[in-house]
C-alpha cells in the first residue's frame, strides 16, 4: 500500500480501536493503551517428569498498564482523527488530508517519525513507504560505506529467519 | 553479557550455557508516601526507557563515557523499582517470576544492585564479587522485584530520585560524597555443574504443579510532560530513600560457593533528569508520575508478596539513612512534594506464601 492510504487506514484504525475501549466498562485500561491483568488457573499433573520440559511457574503481574490510567475520572479517549492527528505532530489537517489522499508527497523525516509514533508503527518501515531511509542510518552507512555495502549486499537476498541475530551488547566501561 | 532488549535488560552467560538468562527492567511507579507508615507494594506502570550512552557520545559528559552502559530519566522525587523476569528468548519481557509452587525452569543468578556504589541491601560500599555474609545480593528466581534500601527485616526504604549534590542520596549520606550516582548491577550465573544437579533433583520428583499466567502487555506511550515535580540544577542523580514498605529480600538458599563469578555480567545505569534527557536524547521523557492519592482515588489495587522462605536481615546503616520527607523536615526545602499519607483500599496477594487464593483482594490495612 502507498504511504498516504496507509496512515488513513492506521489512523482509522486506530480510531475504532479507541472507541471499543472507552465502551467497555469493566475495563480497566483506557483507551489504547495495555489491556488489563488476564488470569488463567491451569493445573494439571505432569505423569511422566521427563514427558515436557519443566513448566514456567508463576509470572504474576504488579504491573497494571500505563500511568495514563491513574485519572480521577475514566481515562478519556484519545482521539486519531485528522485533526488531532495533525495538531499532534504540527502540520495542518488539510496538508495531512492531502497527504493520506495521496495528492502531496510524504513529508518530512522528522514528521514521519512523529507520525510512527502517533501510530505506534516502526518509524523505518515507515519512511521505507515514503520512499526515504532514516538521516541516522545513512549515516551509518556513509561512516563505512564500503563495509556497508558489501554487508547489506550479502544480506539482500537472506530470508528473515537466517540473518543471525546481530547482537549488541551494553558496554561495561570504567567504574 | 548484558543486552538492551524493548527497554530491558537481558542478562545472559554464553561463555556457561545459552540457555543461562534472565531479564531486568525498570518500573515506573507511585512514590509512596514517606511517612510513619509501612506500605503493601505499589504497581508498576511500565517501563523507563533505557538507552545506550554509546548512542549519544558527543552529549553526555565525559565521565558517562567512561562508565559506558546506559542512561534512564526520571524526575526529582520519582520513585522507580527492580522488576526480575525470565528470559524467553524473544519472548516479550511481559512476565515477572518468582519461584512458588514447584520451581521456574530459569538459570539462577545471583544479582548485585547499588545506587551510588552503595550496595542497597547491606549499605556497604561496592565491591566486584558476591559476599555469603552478610548477603550482599539477590537470587533470581526467587526475588521478583526490588523496590529500595533493606533497610531492616521485611522492610525497604523506596528508590527515589534526588539530584546528585542535594545531599538526599543514600550515597552521600554514608559517603560524605556527590562522586557516583546511578545504580549499578552485577549479575553472576550459578555454576553449571551446581544447576545441572538441581535439575535431576527435580526431575527426579513427580510433579504437580499449578501454574497461573497473567497475561497481558505493557504499552509505553510518550507523552509531553506535565506534573508537579521540581527541575533541579543537576541533571545527574541518584537514589535517595523515601517512604516504607513491606518487601523481603529472599536469603540465598543455595550458599555463595554456587555461583560462577568467573563471568559477570556487568553495567552502569545513568539516571538523567526530563531536562537532560531531552537535551540528551531529543525525546520526551514519559509523563511525570501520578501519586499515591491519585491512584488510590482511581480505585486502582495495591500489592502484598508473600515469599515463603527467609528473609535477609537490613543493614543498619541503610536503617539510619534520613529519608527524604526527614530532611525536608530539617531544612525546610520541599524535595517531595504531594506527600500526604494514603489508605490503600484494595490489596492483591501474590506468592507462594499468600494463603488467599491467588489475585485476590483483600482491604488494605498497615
Amino acid at each position: 500500500m502507498e504511504f498516504g492510504p496507509w496512515i488513513r487506514v492506521v489512523r482509522e484504525r486506530k480510531t475504532e480501536q479507541a472507541k471499543q475501549a472507552a465502551t467497555d466498562p469493566g475495563d480497566l485500561a483506557g483507551a489504547v493503551e495495555a489491556p488489563m491483568l488476564g488470569e488463567q488457573v491451569v493445573r494439571y499433573l505432569a505423569d511422566e517428569p521427563d514427558s515436557r520440559p519443566a513448566p514456567r511457574v508463576g509470572a504474576y503481574k504488579r504491573v497494571v498498564g500505563s500511568s495514563s490510567q491513574v485519572e480521577a475520572r475514566p481515562p478519556a479517549v484519545r482521539s486519531f482523527s485528522l485533526r488531532q492527528v495533525a495538531a499532534r505532530i504540527g502540520v495542518e489537517p488539510s496538508y495531512l488530508s492531502r497527504v493520506e489522499r495521496g495528492k502531496e508527497p510524504p513529508p518530512s523525516e522528522e514528521k514521519i517519525k512523529a507520525l510512527a509514533v502517533e501510530l505506534d508503527l516502526d518509524a523505518d518501515v515507515l519512511l521505507a513507504m515514503a520512499g526515504k531511509v532514516s538521516s541516522e542510518l545513512k549515516q551509518v552507512i556513509m561512516d563505512r560505506p564500503e563495509m556497508f555495502g558489501q554487508l547489506l549486499r550479502e544480506l539482500r537476498d537472506l530470508p528473515d529467519h537466517a540473518v543471525l541475530r546481530l547482537v549488541r551488547e551494553v558496554r561495561d566501561g570504567d567504574w | 553479557m548484558i543486552e538492551l532488549k524493548k527497554n530491558g535488560l537481558r542478562i545472559s552467560s554464553p561463555e556457561l550455557d545459552r540457555r543461562a538468562g534472565f531479564t531486568i527492567n525498570f518500573q515506573r511507579t507511585l512514590r509512596i508516601p514517606d511517612d510513619d507508615n509501612t506500605y503493601p507494594l505499589p504497581p508498576g506502570l511500565g517501563s523507563f526507557p533505557l538507552r545506550h550512552v554509546d548512542d549519544f557520545a558527543e552529549r553526555v559528559p565525559e565521565h558517562w563515557r567512561r562508565h559506558g552502559g546506559l542512561l534512564l530519566p526520571m524526575y526529582q522525587s520519582e520513585a522507580l523499582w527492580v522488576a526480575f523476569g525470565e528470559d524467553a528468548g524473544f519472548a516479550e519481557w511481559g512476565d515477572i517470576f518468582w519461584s512458588g509452587y514447584g520451581e521456574s525452569a530459569g538459570w539462577p543468578y545471583a544479582v548485585k544492585l547499588a545506587a551510588g556504589k552503595i550496595n542497597a541491601v547491606t549499605g556497604l560500599p561496592w565491591q566486584d564479587g558476591l559476599v555469603g555474609t552478610p548477603q550482599d545480593y539477590l537470587v533470581v528466581p526467587g526475588q521478583p522485584w526490588l523496590d529500595g534500601f533493606c533497610i531492616e527485616k521485611g522492610s525497604i526504604r523506596q528508590f527515589v530520585a534526588a539530584s546528585l549534590g542535594s545531599g538526599a542520596t543514600v550515597e552521600e549520606q554514608l559517603t560524605g560524597e556527590a562522586q557516583t550516582g546511578g545504580l549499578q548491577i552485577v549479575a553472576y550465573p550459578m555454576k553449571a555443574e551446581r544447576f545441572q544437579k538441581i535439575l535431576r533433583e527435580r526431575r527426579a520428583r513427580e510433579a504437580r504443579v499449578r501454574s497461573w499466567s497473567v497475561g497481558s502487555s505493557v504499552h509505553e506511550s510518550v507523552h509531553e510532560p506535565s506534573g508537579v515535580y521540581s527541575v533541579s540544577s543537576s541533571y545527574e542523580q541518584g537514589l535517595a530513600a523515601g517512604g516504607r514498605m513491606k518487601q523481603d529480600i529472599k536469603v540465598d538458599p543455595h550458599g555463595v560457593d554456587a555461583w560462577d563469578q568467573r563471568y559477570p555480567s556487568r553495567c552502569f545505569v545513568h539516571l538523567a533528569n526530563s531536562l537532560a534527557w531531552r537535551g540528551i536524547t531529543d525525546q520526551a521523557p514519559p509523563t511525570a508520575p501520578r501519586t499515591a492519592a491519585d491512584y488510590e482515588r482511581a480505585g486502582l489495587p495495591w500489592f502484598d508478596y508473600y515469599s515463603d522462605g527467609p528473609a535477609v536481615e537490613g543493614a543498619s546503616c541503610l536503617a539510619g539513612v534520613k529519608s527524604v520527607a526527614e530532611l525536608d523536615a530539617e531544612n525546610g526545602s520541599a524535595l517531595l512534594p504531594e506527600n500526604q499519607s494514603v489508605v490503600p483500599g484494595k490489596v492483591i496477594e501474590l506468592g507462594p506464601g499468600s494463603k488467599l487464593k491467588p489475585g485476590q483482594v483483600r482491604e488494605g490495612r498497615f
